[in-house]
C-alpha cells in the first residue's frame, strides 16, 4: 500500500468499485491535535543531589544491579576517590534523601558503595588529560586535600600534598577508629591517588616545617589542613593527669598506642569524636560514662554510632555537664557534674541547656576525655586570607579572598564531615582548574552543580560520563510526589552484618561486615532510578498512537514521532520515575 | 533494555499511527495489544462502535490487518461467517477477531453473540468496554455502571441499574475461554489473547477501556483510572475456563477503596456518600463471590 | 434427470448443483424445506458446504455478507418477517457489492399472521440494491438460482429469487435436474479479487465521507444498468447449455394485442390460460410476464407494451397510500412516451387468496369495456363488498 499520502479522487474511474481501503491512515498527521508535547528528559535523583560528594548514585546502583561491578566502581571513582572509605564512614545523607525512604526503606546506597569500593578488579584510574605543566600545592592530606589532589591530577596538573603527620589520611587515619575504618582500606585508596602522580610529603607541616611562602612556587594552593585544636572545658582541674582531649586520645589509639586510662572513663561531649572516644575506651577495657549537656535528639553524633556505643556498653548520660574535675595528687579521681535543663532556643535553633541550681553530683573517674569541639590553627596563613567564625572564608567553589589560594574541608566548610570534605575538594579542584586555565568558574557553575546548587559533578565537568547525560535537566530534583508508585513493589532493605558485642570489645576489628554480593545486587535493584530513564517501556507500550518508538538503530532511549503524537500525556504520567516532561507546544 | 517491564510484548506493529481515536483512548491501546498478540494472519471484524471511526475513512485503514466493517449488532456472527468461509476454503490457520464496544456487545449485539457462543464458532471476541455509547456522544448502555452520569442518565437522574454481568452471561454459554482484561494491564491482556487463540471455539474477552471524554477525565489519567478500577476490585481481572473453572489473574498489592476510583471521574462527581458506600459494599460482595467461585468443584467428564 | 420436486426442494437442488460453500439460514414457514434438505445434503457430505444454523435471519444475512466478503459462494433463504428482519443487512450486502444469492419464498407480512403468499415482503426491499427475479414454476426456480450465481458474480450484486408460498414452495412438479458437470462449466468457481485476505489486507465498508459516498452509490446504479444486459446474456448461455430460457421478461402474443395482461410469479400461469382462451374467442390479448424486477427492464417493457391500447397489471402486493407496485413501476416506465397505453392496475390475491383464471378473464373483459382507467387508480378484485 502506498503510504503517507492522502488520496484525492478526481474522477469516478479512479475510484475503486467497492468501499475498500487503498492506503494507510499515516497521511493523517495527528500531531496537529496536540497542545502539549512529551519529551524524555533525565532529571536529578534526590540521592545524587543529597550526596555532598556528588556521587552519581543512580548510575552505579544500576550497574551494580546488572552485576557490572567494575563499571559501577569506575562510576564512583569519576567523582570520589574514596568509595571504600565512604562506604564505611559516610553518614549517607543520600539515603535520607532517597525517595524510597518515603515508600518503605531507603536503598542501602552506602552499603552498596562499600561493596563496590571493595570490589577487586577493573581498571585503575588514569588522568583524563595530558600534563598541563601547571602545579598545585595541597596543604593537608585529609579527604578534602586528597580529593582535590586526585581530581587535579586527573585534569593533568602536577600536585604535591604536604602533610604534618607521619602518614597521609588526616582525620580518616587519626580521627576515625579502626573498628570503623581500617588502615589497609585507607592505604589502598591513597595509593590510587598517588598512582595518578600525586606526591605526598608527610611530616611537612606548612607554617612550621616550611613557610607558606615556599608554596608560592606553585601555580595555586589548596588549603585543607583540618581542625585539630580541642576546645577546653573551662573548669577547674582540667590540667590534671588523666584529662585528655578526645582527638588526641583517638590519634594515639589509631597510631597503635594504648594510653593508660584506668577502670572508669568519663567522656564529655555528644559529637562523633566523643562517641568514638567512648567506644575506643570500651575496647581498652574501661567502663565508660558519656555526658552530654543537651538531650539525646540533639547529639551531633550519628544516631547509629550512638546506638552502637550503647550496645557495646557505654552509658549515655544526657542533660549533664561537668562543673569541676576532682583531682587528688595531680590525678583525676572524678568529676562534679550538674544537671541541665533545656531553656529557650539559642541561635543554633536548639534549646539552650541551663544548669539546674543545686543539682550537683559527684562521679568517680580515672580519666576524662573531652570532645566538645575542635578549632583550626590558622596562624600560618598569609595576610589577605580572610577568616570568619574561626574558619577560612571561601566562596561556593573554595576560592579564598587571596588570589590563587583555595580552601576546603573542615578548615573552611561549616559542615564538618567526610562527604562534605570530599565535595569541597571537588569544587576546589574544578575552580583551580578553571583558574589555571584563566577561566571563570561562574561561567560553568550552572552546568555542573547538581540540582542547580550543592554538590558538583566532575564527570559532567570533564564530560567523561554518559554521553547523553550532557542533555539532561541537571537542575530539577525529582520529588517523591512525581513518581508513579504503581510500578514499584515494597521490598526489604538489605542490612549489613555486624560483629556481636563480645567480638567488638575484644579488639578493633571492623564492626560492620558489609553486604554479600547477592545482597548488594538485590538492594541496588531496589533503586527507583528517580528521574532517569531505564527503558522500562511504559511510554512505548501505553502510547495509544504508536508514536513512542524504540530507536531504529537499537541505541538507548526512545523517539517520539511528533507527526502523530496527540499529546495525551499518558507516557509522562505513566513514567514510573519522572524521566519525561510534558511541555507547551 | 534491562528494565523493560514488557520483555515479551510482541514487537510487530499492526496498528498504524494516524488513526482517529481521541487522546488517551483505551480502545486504541487495546486494539494494538490484541493484534500484537494475534499477529498479522488475523481478520478483524468491527461493528458500529468507536473503532468504526478510529479505523479511518475510505479509502484508508489504520490497521495492517484486513478489516470487515459490519452492522452494529452483527460482530460475532459476522466473525463466524468469515471463519466459516475461511474454513471451507482451507484457510484454517487464519484467526478471526470480532472487536466490538459495550453497546455492540451487551445490548444490540447480544443476540448474535449468544448465537455464535452457543454454536461455539471458532472466533475471538473482544469487547472493549468504555461503559456507554461513546461514539454517539455518551449515552447509557447496559454496561454503564450504577449511578454514572451519561447524557441520557443526567446527574439528578443517574443510572439506577447495576452494570450487566456480561462475563457470567458468556460463561453460561460454556465456551472454552472467557476473561476480563484491562488497558492498564497490557501483558495480562496479551497473554489472555494468546491463551484465547490456543483454544478452539468461541473465546470472549471483556476489556476495560478507559474513555477520557466519556468518563470526564483528562487524557493522561486514562491508564491510572483503569488501573484503579482493578485495584479497587470494581473490575477484577480473571478468567473462566469452560464456563466453570475460575481463576483470578491479578490480585492487587493493596486493595484501594472504590472512592479512589470514583473521585477521579467527572461522571461520578454527583455521588453522595451513601452512593459510594453502596458501591463499596456491592464491590466487596462481588469480589467475595468471585473468590468463592474460584473454589468451586468443576465437572469431570 | 427428471425428478418430481416441490419448489423448495428445487431451490435446494440448485444450491447443491451450484456448489455453494457456505449456507446460513434460519427456518421460517414456508421456506423450511429448503434448509431441511440442505442440512441433509451438508450432513451427508453430498454438498461440501459449511451450514451455519444461526439464531435469526438478521444473523443469517450478516454471516452471508461476512462469508461472501471472505470469498465464499454463499446462499440463504427466507420469507416475509425473516426478510424484513434482514432489511438492514440487505443494504449492506448490496452496498458491499457481494454476489449473494437468496431465495425468498413470498409470504404476506403480519399482522395478522399469514403464512400465505403475496409479494409485499420482497417488494418492501425494492430499494436495498438487490436484484430481484420472480419465477413461475419449480423448473424456473432451479434454473434461476443457478443463473443467479452467474449474474451476481459478474456484476457484483446480490440476487433475490422470489417465488410464491405454497403455490410453488410446497407444490410438486416434475423438474429436470441438470448434469452437475454442465452446471460446473456454467458457473465455475472463480476466486474474486478484493476479498478479506491477510496476504492482501484491506478494510472493507469503512466510513465514507460526503466527498466519496455519492460516487460509490453511483457505481451500484451502474452495476444494475449493466445487469440488464447480463441477465439476458446469462439466460442465452443457459439456453445453450441446458435448452431452457426465460428472458428478463416474457412477452406472449403482445405484438398485435390490444390488451396486455402484466403478471409475475405463479399468476402468469392462469394468465396464459386466459390469453389462450380469449385469443380463441378473437380478442387480441397478450401477456407480459415480469421476471426481472430489479433492475427494472424498461426497454423490454416498452418493446412489449408500446403500441398497445390497454395494459392490465395484476399486483399481488400493495404500496399503501399509492397502489400496486408493478403497476406503478410500469406507469413510470412508460410515462415519458407520448402515445403510451392506458394502464389499469388491479390488486388481488393478497395473503394467499387464489387468483383463478375466471377472475383474470373478468378483468380483461371489464377493461375492454372501459373508456379510461377509473379516477381512483386502484381497482381491488375479489374484495368483499
Amino acid at each position: 500500500m502506498p503510504d503517507e499520502k492522502a488520496i484525492i479522487y478526481k474522477t469516478l474511474a479512479e475510484m475503486p468499485e467497492i468501499v475498500i481501503s487503498q492506503a494507510s491512515m499515516r497521511w493523517n498527521h495527528t500531531g496537529s491535535w496536540r497542545y502539549m508535547k512529551p519529551r524524555h528528559l533525565n532529571k536529578v535523583p534526590p540521592c545524587n543531589h543529597g550526596c555532598p560528594a556528588g556521587n552519581d548514585i543512580e548510575q552505579f546502583l544500576r550497574l551494580a544491579s546488572e552485576k557490572k561491578f567494575a563499571e559501577a566502581r569506575a562510576v564512583i571513582k569519576q567523582e570520589n576517590p574514596f568509595p571504600r572509605v565512604c562506604g564505611r564512614v559516610c553518614y549517607h545523607p543520600c539515603e535520607t534523601a532517597c525517595n524510597r525512604a518515603k515508600f518503605d526503606a531507603p536503598t542501602a546506597i552506602n552499603a552498596v558503595e562499600r561493596f563496590l569500593g571493595d570490589y577487586e578488579g577493573g581498571e585503575t584510574v588514569k588522568p583524563e588529560r595530558e600534563a598541563s605543566g601547571k602545579t598545585v600545592a595541597v596543604v593537608g592530606s585529609g579527604p578534602a586535600g586528597l580529593t582535590a589532589a586526585y581530581h587535579l591530577a586527573r585534569m593533568g596538573h602536577g600536585v604535591t600534598v604536604y602533610e604534618s603527620k607521619k602518614k597521609a589520611g588526616g582525620l580518616l587515619r587519626y580521627g576515625i577508629p579502626a573498628y570503623r575504618l581500617g588502615d589497609d582500606v585507607l592505604d589502598a585508596e591513597i595509593a590510587d591517588v598517588e598512582a595518578l602522580g600525586v606526591k605526598i610529603e608527610c611530616g611537612a607541616q606548612v607554617g612550621k616545617d616550611l613557610p607558606f611562602d615556599e608554596l608560592k612556587k606553585f601555580d595555586a594552593v589548596f588549603v585543607a589542613c583540618g581542625v585539630h585544636k580541642s576546645q577546653k572545658l573551662g573548669v577547674e582541674g582540667e590540667d590534671a593527669q588523666g584529662v585528655m582531649s578526645g582527638l588526641e586520645f583517638l590519634a594515639r589509639v589509631n597510631g597503635g598506642e594504648r594510653p593508660a586510662i584506668g577502670k572508669k572513663v568519663a567522656v564529655i561531649g555528644g559529637g562523633n569524636s566523643a562517641v568514638d572516644a567512648a567506644r575506643c575506651a570500651l575496647r581498652l577495657g574501661a567502663e565508660v560514662e558519656l555526658y552530654y549537656r543537651r538531650s539525646r535528639v540533639e547529639m551531633p553524633a550519628y544516631e547509629a554510632e550512638v546506638d552502637e556505643a550503647e550496645e557495646e556498653g557505654a552509658a549515655i548520660n544526657i542533660l549533664a555537664t561537668p562543673v569541676k574535675i576532682n583531682v587528688q595528687d595531680g590525678k583525676v579521681v572524678g568529676l562534679t557534674m550538674t544537671k541541665m535543663a533545656l531553656g529557650d532556643p539559642d541561635e543554633s535553633g536548639r534549646r539552650k541547656p541551663e544548669p539546674v541550681p543545686g543539682s550537683e553530683f559527684d562521679v568517680r573517674a580515672d580519666a576524662v576525655l573531652t570532645a566538645i569541639g575542635e578549632k583550626g590553627d590558622l596562624e600560618f596563613l598569609p595576610d589577605g586570607v580572610k577568616l570568619e567564625w574561626g574558619k577560612i572564608l571561601i566562596d561556593e567553589f573554595g576560592l579564598t579572598s587571596h588570589p590563587g589560594v583555595f580552601a576546603g574541608g573542615d578548615i573552611a566548610q561549616s559542615t564538618q564531615n567526610v562527604a562534605y570534605a570530599i565535595g569541597g575538594g571537588k569544587k576546589a579542584a574544578i575552580a583551580i582548574d578553571r583558574y589555571l586555565g584563566g577561566e571563570k568558574i561562574e561561567d560553568i557553575g550552572g552546568r555542573i552543580l547538581i540540582g542547580g546548587e550543592g554538590p558538583v559533578s566532575v564527570s559532567r565537568y570533564l564530560k567523561t560520563g554518559r554521553a547523553h547525560a550532557q542533555n539532561d535537566d541537571f537542575h530539577t530534583v525529582v520529588p517523591f510526589e512525581e513518581l508513579n508508585l504503581n510500578y514499584f513493589d515494597e521490598s526489604e532493605r538489605s542490612e549489613r552484618n555486624t560483629l556481636d558485642k563480645a567480638a567488638r570489645l575484644a579488639g578493633f576489628g571492623e564492626v560492620n561486615a558489609g553486604l554479600t554480593e547477592a545482597e548488594a545486587v538485590r538492594d541496588a535493584d531496589r533503586c527507583f532510578h528517580c528521574g532517569v530513564c531505564t527503558m522500562c517501556d511504559n511510554c512505548y507500550v501505553y502510547c495509544p498512537d504508536v508514536s513512542v518508538r524504540h530507536k531504529a538503530d537499537g541505541s538507548w532511549g526512545y523517539d517520539i514521532d511528533l507527526d502523530y503524537c496527540k499529546g495525551c500525556g499518558i507516557c509522562v504520567y505513566e513514567c514510573p520515575r519522572s524521566a519525561m516532561v510534558l511541555e507547551d507546544e | 533494555m534491562m528494565h523493560s517491564h514488557y520483555p515479551d510484548y510482541p514487537k510487530e506493529e499492526l496498528m498504524h499511527s494516524g488513526h482517529l481515536a481521541c487522546q488517551g483512548c483505551g480502545g486504541s491501546m487495546i486494539m494494538r495489544h490484541v493484534l500484537k498478540a494475534l499477529g498479522s494472519d488475523t481478520i478483524v471484524v468491527i461493528p458500529a462502535c468507536c473503532w468504526t471511526i478510529i479505523a479511518g475513512q475510505f479509502p484508508y485503514s489504520s490497521l495492517k490487518n484486513p478489516i470487515l466493517h459490519t452492522p452494529f449488532e452483527t460482530a460475532a456472527v459476522a466473525a463466524s461467517g468469515v471463519k466459516a468461509a475461511l474454513d471451507i476454503q482451507g484457510k484454517t490457520d487464519t484467526k478471526v477477531l470480532a472487536f466490538a464496544g459495550d453497546g455492540g456487545t451487551f445490548d444490540i449485539g447480544l443476540q448474535s453473540l449468544s448465537g455464535t457462543a452457543e454454536r461455539n464458532d471458532d472466533i475471538i471476541y473482544v469487547c472493549y468496554d468504555n461503559e456507554a455509547y461513546m461514539n454517539t456522544g455518551i449515552q447509557r448502555s447496559s454496561a454503564t455502571p450504577i449511578k454514572a452520569w451519561t447524557t441520557t442518565t443526567p446527574a439528578d437522574d443517574s443510572k439506577a441499574e447495576m452494570k450487566k454481568n456480561m462475563i457470567e452471561i458468556m460463561a453460561a454459554h460454556r465456551i472454552p475461554y472467557v476473561a476480563t482484561a484491562s488497558a492498564a494491564f497490557p501483558m495480562d491482556l496479551v497473554e489472555k489473547v494468546k491463551k484465547a487463540a490456543s483454544f478452539k471455539g468461541t473465546k470472549f474477552l471483556h476489556v476495560m477501556s478507559p474513555c477520557p471524554p466519556g468518563w470526564k477525565i483528562s487524557s493522561e489519567m486514562s491508564i491510572e483510572v483503569a488501573r484503579l478500577a482493578t485495584e479497587t476490585h470494581i473490575f477484577p481481572l480473571y478468567e473462566i475456563f469452560d464456563g466453570e473453572r475460575y481463576n483470578i489473574t491479578f490480585t492487587p498489592k493493596k486493595v484501594k477503596p472504590v472512592l479512589e476510583y470514583l473521585r477521579l471521574q467527572g461522571r461520578f462527581r454527583h455521588l453522595t456518600p451513601e452512593d459510594v458506600e453502596f458501591i463499596q459494599k456491592r464491590t466487596d460482595f462481588d469480589w467475595k463471590m468471585l473468590n468463592h467461585k474460584c473454589t468451586l468443584e468443576v465437572f469431570e467428564g | 434427470m427428471k425428478k418430481v420436486l416441490m419448489g423448495n426442494h428445487a431451490a435446494s437442488w440448485a444450491v447443491k448443483l451450484s456448489r455453494v460453500q457456505m449456507i446460513s439460514a434460519y427456518p421460517i414457514t414456508p421456506q423450511t424445506q429448503i434448509v431441511e434438505e440442505l442440512s441433509e445434503m451438508c450432513g451427508s457430505g453430498e454438498l461440501k458446504a459449511k451450514f451455519m444454523k444461526v439464531e435469526s435471519e438478521h444473523s443469517a444475512m450478516a454471516s452471508c455478507v461476512a462469508a461472501s466478503s471472505a470469498g465464499a459462494r454463499v446462499f440463504t433463504a427466507t420469507s416475509a418477517n425473516g426478510l424484513a428482519l434482514m432489511h438492514e443487512v440487505l443494504h449492506w450486502a448490496a452496498g458491499a457489492r457481494l454476489p449473494i444469492v437468496m431465495v425468498n419464498v413470498n409470504r404476506a407480512m403480519a399482522p395478522g399472521w399469514s403464512i400465505w403468499t403475496d409479494q409485499c415482503d420482497s417488494l418492501s426491499q425494492r430499494d436495498t440494491g438487490w436484484m430481484q427475479l420472480y419465477v413461475e414454476n419449480n423448473q424456473e426456480v432451479l434454473d434461476t438460482v443457478i443463473q443467479a450465481y452467474k449474474i451476481a458474480e459478474k456484476v457484483l450484486l446480490p440476487v433475490m429469487v422470489c417465488y410464491d408460498a405454497f403455490f410453488l414452495s410446497h407444490t410438486y412438479e416434475p423438474v429436470d435436474i441438470p448434469d452437475q458437470k454442465l452446471v460446473d462449466e456454467f458457473i465455475p468457481y472463480v476466486k474474486r479479487k478484493n476479498i478479506l485476505d491477510p496476504q492482501s489486507p484491506h478494510a472493507f465498508n469503512s466510513l465514507a465521507m460526503p466527498d466519496v459516498y455519492m460516487e460509490m452509490r453511483h457505481k451500484i446504479q451502474l452495476a444494475h444498468e449493466r445487469a440488464l444486459d447480463w441477465v439476458e446474456e446469462v439466460d442465452a448461455d443457459f439456453e445453450k447449455a441446458f435448452g431452457r430460457s426465460y428472458g428478463a421478461v416474457e412477452a406472449v402474443q403482445c405484438d398485435d394485442a390490444d390488451i396486455v395482461l402484466v403478471t409475475c410469479s405463479t399468476t402468469s400461469s392462469p394468465a396464459r390460460l386466459v390469453v389462450n382462451e380469449l385469443r380463441g374467442q378473437g380478442m387480441k390479448v397478450g401477456l407480459l410476464k415480469m421476471r426481472l424486477f430489479r433492475p427494472f427492464p424498461v426497454k423490454r417493457i416498452k418493446e412489449a407494451l408500446m403500441g398497445r391500447k390497454k395494459v392490465i397489471v395484476i399486483d399481488r402486493n400493495i404500496s399503501f397510500g399509492k397502489g400496486g407496485i408493478f403497476a406503478d413501476e410500469i406507469k413510470g416506465a412508460l410515462s415519458n412516451e407520448s402515445d403510451r397505453p392506458e394502464v389499469y392496475g388491479y390488486i388481488m390475491g393478497l395473503g394467499g387468496r387464489d387468483i383463478v383464471p375466471e377472475a383474470l378473464k373478468e378483468i380483461v373483459l371489464e377493461v375492454n369495456d372501459m373508456d379510461a382507467p377509473p379516477e381512483h387508480a386502484i381497482i381491488w378484485k375479489g374484495l368483499k363488498p
